[in-house]
């Protein structure tokens, strides 16, 4: 698929869900959102366009299966299936494999994202040239640079932007963020963070800055990963690269292609594995949380994200429960009635807490 | 002619104007185009007041000349402002009966494609017209979550319908 018409595609796919929220919104406006609502169909005759082919799509769906074909309750056991847990292992003794993140999938067609209508928006025009975006806790927020590239940042999440003649620079300083690359072979797109520094030409790829070092997952094309700094000399387990592919040495350059993860530690170490499920690697963007026998620590974890007030795991023996599932980023209230439902567990709130711990 | 043609709906002819050519972008960004022109004279104080009705009224009025011009359809009625609601009434229906029938069947074909938890939303709240709270209680998801699903799925079909004409 040419990236000009993924490119396109992805764009049409983000405008629909613009002018749809604002058919919801217009159900029950608001004087504000009236406001809101006329200044966004002023800015440009596509979103008038959008909006009334929205609307007349929005009448014709009370048309929608008039025979009555599909069944309510075989729909209703396939979607139970996605939001409670598929497996449930019991802990193993050892620290599970930490190799596994959280899979975001990728979903060319869905793309549910608070969407940025302007085309060139900057929210701080900052140092050096550099423009600052922001997400806040639970925010997502998708942009189009003037090059034509596409970010999407997940929650809580910060990157600098410059667009130079010679470069396009992109620095992640928080969070995570998914690039959909306009190709420019004049003009490399370089995503760095402490750890590494991804060049692409035109491609899609997931950079996720976390605690422990920074993950780079390939959708679509190509990337090189170079390891921001060099690698200290081995000192020992600690630094021993995490699914023992590849041992850490100078400034590595690794390639990566689709449907490859590059894990980089903060001591520089680069481990590369094959991602199976490319549909998961975005699933961020649907708001969705995937997890495959992932421990309670990482789940709750990746929900914290999205949420002020953290859910705790408190005592031992909580944090190493292996589960799987599918869950709504918005609703962490499904994974607590999971968890609540598990014999073992005990939830209870203090506060605006939320406690998780072995009965 | 009817009688009763006089008084048909004309919001539901913008609709179905605009649902037939959801796959055919260069009328809808004519039109839009035309509705843009004529939304940027309006005042801001006027416009704020009741948005939809205007945006929908001018947009009527927009077919309506755009109609004339191409000399497609007779013209049977007028009026200053939309409706602001779907039309559902049967003489509405029967005045398209093919191309209603031809978009039914692309909005079954487009309906399959979606995630089962976005069929399940739509069908709960669009065929059935529950209320949100209703179709919350028996997905067994919140009613923010239907809210969402809701705009993603009428999303997803409006991408859909654009792709396969």
């Amino acid at each position: 698929m040419a990236l000009s018409d993924s490119k396109t595609r992805e764009l049409e796919a983000l405008y629909a869900v613009e002018a749809s929220g604002w058919v919801e919104t217009m159900r029950h406006a608001s004087p504000g959102d009236e406001m809101r609502f006329v200044a966004w169909l002023k800015e440009s005759p596509r979103n008038v366009r959008d909006f009334l082919l929205m609307r007349s799509l929005d009448c014709a769906l009370e048309t929608l299966d008039t025979e009555r074909l599909h069944s309510l309750e075989a729909l209703i056991a396939k979607v139970d299936q996605r939001v409670s847990p598929l497996t449930l292992r019991p802990a193993p003794g050892a620290a599970p494999a930490r190799s596994r993140r959280v899979r975001w999938a990728a979903l060319a067609a869905g793309i549910l994202v608070a969407v940025v209508g302007a085309l060139f928006w900057y929210a701080h025009p900052g140092f050096q040239g550099f423009h600052e975006f922001e997400t806040a806790t639970g925010e997502q927020r998708t942009f189009e640079l003037e090059d034509g590239s596409v970010v999407s940042l997940n929650t809580q999440s910060r990157v600098a932007i410059r667009l130079a003649a010679h470069v396009r620079e992109v620095r992640l300083l928080r969070g995570e963020a998914l690039f959909h690359v306009a190709h420019d072979p004049s003009r490399p797109f370089l995503v760095s963070t402490d750890d590494a520094v991804v060049q692409a030409v035109g491609t899609q790829f997931d950079v996720y800055r976390r605690d422990d070092g920074t993950v780079v997952a390939v959708l679509e094309g190509r990337v090189n990963v170079t390891t921001a700094l060099p690698a200290p000399a081995a000192s020992g387990s600690a630094a021993a690269p995490v699914a023992g592919r590849g041992a850490p040495r100078a400034a590595a350059v690794r390639s990566l292609g689709a449907s490859q993860e590059a894990q980089v530690s903060h001591e520089g170490s680069v481990s590369i594995r094959e991602v199976n499920n490319v549909n998961d690697t975005v699933a961020w963007r649907e708001r969705r949380l995937i997890f495959r026998d992932q421990t309670l620590e990482q789940i709750v974890g990746e929900f914290n994200r999205y949420r002020a007030h953290p859910i705790r795991l408190e005592g031992s023996g909580v944090s190493e429960r292996v589960y799987s599932g599918v869950f709504d980023a918005d609703d962490a209230d499904s994974l607590l009635q999971v968890l609540a439902r598990d014999p073992a567990l005990a939830v209870e709130r203090e506060g605006e807490a939320t406690l998780v711990r072995l009965r | 002619m009817l009688a009763g043609t006089a008084f048909r709906d004309h919001a539901g002819d913008l609709q179905r104007f605009l649902a037939r050519r959801v796959a055919h972008a260069q009328d809808a960004d004519d039109l839009a185009q035309e509705v843009f022109a004529r939304l940027l004279r309006v005042r801001d104080a006027d416009l704020v007041r009741n948005p939809l009705s205007y945006l929908l009224g001018i947009a009527t009025h927009v077919v309506r000349e755009f109609r004339q011009r191409k000399q497609h359809e007779q013209v049977l009625y007028d009026s200053d402002l939309a409706e602001d609601r779907c039309d559902r009434s049967d003489e509405a229906a029967a005045q398209g009966m093919a191309e209603q029938i031809e978009l039914r069947q692309r909005l079954d074909r487009a309906l399959q494609q979606l995630p089962p938890a976005h069929q399940l939303v739509l069908l709960l709240v669009k065929r059935d017209g529950l209320s949100y709270t209703e179709a919350a209680s028996a997905a067994g998801l919140s009613v923010h979550t239907i809210e969402k699903y809701v705009v993603e799925a009428r999303a997803r079909l409006r991408v859909l319908l654009a792709e396969t004409p």
